[in-house]
């Protein structure tokens, strides 16, 4: 039987444990004891009970071994041809009635299809159009709070998030404004007149996988997404320096406008991460 | 028995005789009953599990009836001061007051989360033992498939359940998610855009994740429990082979009373380190993290382990993406969607391909010591250092930052290692098993092993000559250290260079 | 005292001499000569790498400039001064005293116009909004809690919990290091004063859910997971067999 002595003795014990620590539970819940006595409780409760079945079962019960034989999966040939055999019946009536079978499979078939058909509503209809953003020419820049930025929102060295003007800004419009002096620009040849004094702003959607990218290292000039550590050239066009985003951060022209900062147009590329149709940039 | 004991015993007896008069069922009872499991403690793996996710659905309903799946915008007025006046969702805002202001909600939340762990856990070591055994073989293939599916299902829970709360950190994880979606040839933006019901962040998504989280997946994963139990049971359990245990029988411990009795030891226990974990151990404290802003990232921001490996491969992937013409495949696609796709189709087709290059199409109802199939043994161990390369690269940049290393010389040697690591442990693996193999024949009946001295007739030449070979060739031979602290010894090892050469290269010097 | 030997009372007169002089002894600051000027501290000490007015040398960089703000960050924190161009400034013991630092910083804020030493007055500060304003504006660098995260090709963003908290407004405002900077514009005086007490806050947030694991977030929580998981696998070999067959 294998009982040993003292087996019973500790079981009954541990079930004394469990009892009183689910009444400390109790307890505790009613004097809002706090997280930590509740759960010290619950566990020393379910800890008990669950050591004093596990000494029952070992010092208390059959501990074998015991053996059984396994069930045979192969049925016996004998088995097999009968049930092949039923199925077999059963399809020639089928078989039989081939015009009616196969309509039956046709409106089986539009049906599963007319069932399934609404889970379109679940997305907006699939089309090619790219996407467009907020920015157009003379939108103008605001803070995360709506306040238009000035010419001298930002010092040398400064890094803001801003939005356009006008409406519920969606996650494709936020762009990172920074300044630097304008000797450290690198730019393309057609972007020469897209920083006055200073002012370059990016796509803060990180072309890899969607991130904000957030992080600016002012030594070096870098923008730094925080989740894989792609990293981008400020001076150079926020092209690719270092980890896995495929393209550079697309450059948000800018323009002063009776000393505040707009847009002088859309992006200059794509915004976000890279997918099957990539597209360009609507004006 | 006392008088009160037989009275309840008969009045059993006749409820159950009542109710076998109507279902039937005596015979599947008895069969039930007499059912015998092996004892090895191995076999316990895939119970934590299914007792890990008994712990979620009990913990997961007296969440659900606190959380609300409402992406409305309110202005937060509870208890916890740093959040105040705090523009939020509401579901962010349930999730914070049900952790701060619910008596026991914090316990349940953080018991729930850790839950979630295990629960994966508990899958990949079961899936572990059972790969490493050689129980996948026939004719337990579909029940591998059950399993890996499964797994598959819940790491799609356990994503959807940790981006409900709308926090900062999982809804940085959300939006990659859809960029990962999106990267799918062909059909991805418009599969991303009817997920999220238009272009990121979607319409309604927090609500119909709370659909897929609480109602579609749990069902699906109690089907597939229940498909997988019974797969086991028709055949019933493999087992170790050992003293009278051979292949037509199943040697150990029946179910009925001392099984089931420690199996239901078994989920109290669990139960109850679920819930001190609970207690003790904080867990994703959304409090801190704050609510999501599109807008908003914090450094530091790690996936739970089971996506933590794509995190990694994210992070590895060069910064490439294929042009074909106007369509690219984005860059995202090779480490988020067909890496893990290869894996998982390897490891679905696993239990064939092995069949076809062994030719072994019989049935098998005895496990393989590990070291008895060093190819096979060497090829999970090498798919395991590949996966923790991955884990550790995901997270790499919390020990830069802690230990205030290079980012940029980690992930250098990280890319190195994802091609050599694998390789490097798979051959040792496979030396190591074939040598153990060899020197521990398997005892088939019994008897015990032949005593192992490969040594023996080498110091015996030498012998001759030398008395201290004399003595050695005479002395009993040590016993070949044991597989686990060989494992250890190489562990601690490898964990000790890694350190040690990370600590003097890798520490940045200043101007690099 | 009377019977005393005249021995005896000359050394209680000198005792008790001792312990009047010792009393009245002048302090420390008193004893040494006055406070070194700034201009002969900055000398000694910076103009080696910083040239003799400030000017920059290919060692070290321009503090013409920088303000009052800068030069309290850097000696305060004890990065600044080093002792070789390339080492790497860390966070110490300030190799000056209080009074020093002020006669530096007054030399250095001299040089040319820069940003003063900001106020911090966290009385009545607005915790909630200073967290908004860093989830914004700080988490990306230095982490949701503060703990710092990974550059690349130069130094880490740094923990903020070791600074203390007018060396966090300092910081802001000067941008030190790779640190991007914070105007007025974008951050007023009461908005950096809000920012810096929700960063004193996270010297020690609220742990409800018991020991923090260091808050690194799912990082610490997975390995603490598998620790879990390794308890319950030896609850399984304490229920099970651990002999195979």
């Amino acid at each position: 039987m294998g009982e040993q002595r003292g087996g019973a003795g500790l079981v009954a014990v541990a079930f004394v444990i469990s009892v009183i620590a689910s009444v400390a539970f109790l307890i505790g819940y009613q004097t809002n004891g706090g997280t930590q006595w509740l759960s010290l409780s619950m566990a020393t409760a379910f800890g008990a009970l669950g050591t004093g079945l596990a000494l029952w079962s070992r010092r208390l019960m059959p501990t074998g071994p015991a053996e059984e034989p396994r069930p045979v999966l192969v049925p016996p040939e004998e088995e097999e041809r009968e049930a092949a055999q039923t199925f077999q019946e059963g399809r020639r009536a089928i078989q039989r009635r081939g015009l009616l079978g196969g309509l039956l499979a046709s409106a089986l078939g539009a049906l599963g299809l007319g069932a399934l058909w609404p889970a379109q509503s679940l997305g907006p209809a699939p089309r090619t159009s790219v996407r467009t953003t907020g920015w157009r020419d003379g939108v103008h820049l605001v803070d995360e709070r709506g306040r238009r930025v000035g010419v001298d929102a930002l010092d040398f060295g400064s890094v803001l998030t801003v939005f356009p003007e006008g409406r519920e800004p969606t996650a494709d419009d936020q762009v990172i404004l920074l300044r630097i002096p304008p000797e450290n620009l690198a730019l393309p040849a057609d972007r020469s007149d897209w920083t006055p004094q200073g002012y370059i702003a990016y796509s803060k959607v990180c072309t890899h996988a969607g991130c904000p990218v957030g992080l600016y290292q002012d030594v070096g000039l870098l923008l730094l997404c925080p989740c894989h550590q792609a990293t981008f050239d400020v001076a150079q066009g926020a092209r690719p320096v270092y980890g896995p985003a495929p393209r550079g951060l697309p450059q948000l022209p800018l323009q002063l406008l009776g000393g505040q900062l707009v847009a002088g147009g859309d992006f200059s590329g794509p915004v976000g991460p890279d997918r099957w149709r990539v597209g360009e940039a609507k004006q | 028995m006392t008088p009160r004991n037989r009275r309840r015993a008969s009045r059993l007896g006749r409820l159950a005789r009542w109710t076998d008069q109507r279902v039937g069922a005596a015979n599947f009872v008895r069969s039930t009953l007499d059912y015998v499991f092996p004892k090895h403690f191995s076999f316990l793996f895939g119970e934590v599990a299914l007792y890990a996710f008994v712990v979620l659905l009990g913990t997961g309903v007296f969440l659900a009836l606190f959380y609300t799946p409402s992406e409305a915008e309110v202005i937060y007025s509870g208890t916890y001061a740093p959040l105040h006046n705090v523009a939020m969702t509401e579901a962010y805002e349930s999730v914070v007051n049900l952790s701060l202001s619910v008596d026991a909600g914090l316990l349940f939340r953080q018991t729930h989360h850790w839950a979630a762990l295990v629960f994966l856990g508990a899958i990949f070591v079961h899936m572990c033992r059972v790969f490493f055994t050689g129980a996948f073989r026939r004719p337990r293939e579909l029940n591998w498939i059950t399993g890996l599916t499964l797994m598959v299902v819940g790491i799609a829970e356990g994503f959807a359940g940790y981006s409900l709360l709308d926090d900062l950190l999982s809804g940085t994880g959300v939006r990659i998610g859809y960029a990962i979606a999106e990267s799918i040839p062909v059909v991805g933006t418009w599969l991303a855009q009817w997920v999220w019901g238009g272009e990121y962040p979607g319409e309604g998504f927090l609500s119909r994740l709370f659909a897929v989280h609480i109602f579609l997946l749990p069902a699906i994963i109690a089907t597939l429990i229940a498909v997988h139990l019974a797969l086991v049971a028709r055949p019933h359990h493999t087992q170790f082979p050992g003293p009278g245990a051979h292949e037509r029988n199943v040697v150990g411990l029946r179910l009925w009373p001392s099984y089931a009795t420690l199996s239901m030891g078994l989920f109290f226990l669990v139960t109850a380190v679920l819930v001190l974990m609970g207690g003790f151990l904080q867990i994703n404290p959304v409090w801190l993290y704050g609510p999501y802003d599109v807008f908003a990232v914090s450094s530091g921001s790690q996936a739970d382990w089971y996506f933590l490996w794509i995190q990694g491969a994210l992070r590895l992937m060069p910064g490439v993406s294929l042009h074909l013409g106007p369509y690219t495949i984005a860059n995202q696609f090779f480490p988020a969607v067909l890496f893990p796709g290869l894996i998982f189709a390897v490891l679905y087709a696993w239990p064939f391909l092995e069949a076809r290059v062994t030719g072994d199409r019989e049935e098998h109802h005895l496990l393989d010591r590990p070291r008895d199939r060093p190819v096979r043994t060497a090829i999970g161990a090498a798919a395991i250092a590949g996966l923790v390369l991955l884990l550790i690269a995901g997270s790499d940049d919390v020990f830069v930052t802690e230990f205030d290393w290079s980012i940029v010389f980690v992930r250098n040697v990280e890319r190195v290692l994802f091609f050599v690591l694998p390789p490097v442990v798979g051959l040792l693996t496979w030396k190591v098993a074939r040598d153990l193999s060899r020197a521990e024949p398997l005892e088939t009946d019994g008897a015990p092993p032949e005593p192992s001295s490969p040594e023996e007739p080498e110091t015996a030449r030498q012998g001759a000559a030398n008395p201290a070979a004399d003595r050695r060739a005479t002395a009993p031979t040590p016993d070949p250290p044991s597989t686990m602290s060989r494992i250890v010894g190489a562990v601690a090892a490898a964990g000790a260079a890694v350190l040690a050469i990370g600590n003097v290269v890798g520490r940045r010097r200043s101007g690099g | 005292m009377a019977h005393a030997g005249p021995l005896v009372q000359w050394l209680l007169v000198v005792a008790a001499a001792g312990v009047v002089v010792f009393l009245a002894r002048p302090a420390y600051s008193q004893q040494v000569s006055e406070v070194p000027q700034g201009p002969d501290l900055y000398q000694s000490n910076c103009a080696s790498c910083h040239g003799n007015n400030g000017e920059g040398t290919f060692r070290g960089p321009t503090l013409i400039g920088v303000g009052a703000a800068s030069a309290d960050y850097w000696l305060r924190s004890g990065m600044m001064p080093i002792s070789a161009p390339d080492e790497e400034p860390a966070r110490r013991e300030p190799v000056f005293n209080d009074a020093e630092i002020r006669e530096l910083v007054d030399y250095v804020a001299a040089l040319g116009d820069g940003p003063a030493i900001p106020e911090v007055d966290l009385t009545g500060a607005d915790v909630a909004n200073g967290g908004e304003l860093y989830r914004t504006n700080c988490a990306a660098c230095h982490n949701f809690d503060g703990k710092g995260g990974a550059l690349v090709n130069r130094e880490n963003a740094p923990p903020l919990h070791p600074v203390p908290n007018l060396q966090v407004a300092e910081a802001v405002r000067i941008g030190p290091g790779v640190m991007p900077r914070f105007t007025e514009a974008q951050l007023n005086a009461e908005e950096l004063d809000d920012m810096v007490a929700y960063v004193d806050y996270l010297r020690a947030p609220q742990d409800a859910g018991g020991y923090g694991l260091a808050h690194w977030g799912p990082s610490t929580e997975s390995v603490a997971g598998f620790v879990g998981l390794g308890v319950l696998v030896l609850i399984t070999a304490w229920l099970g067999e651990r002999r195979r067959g």
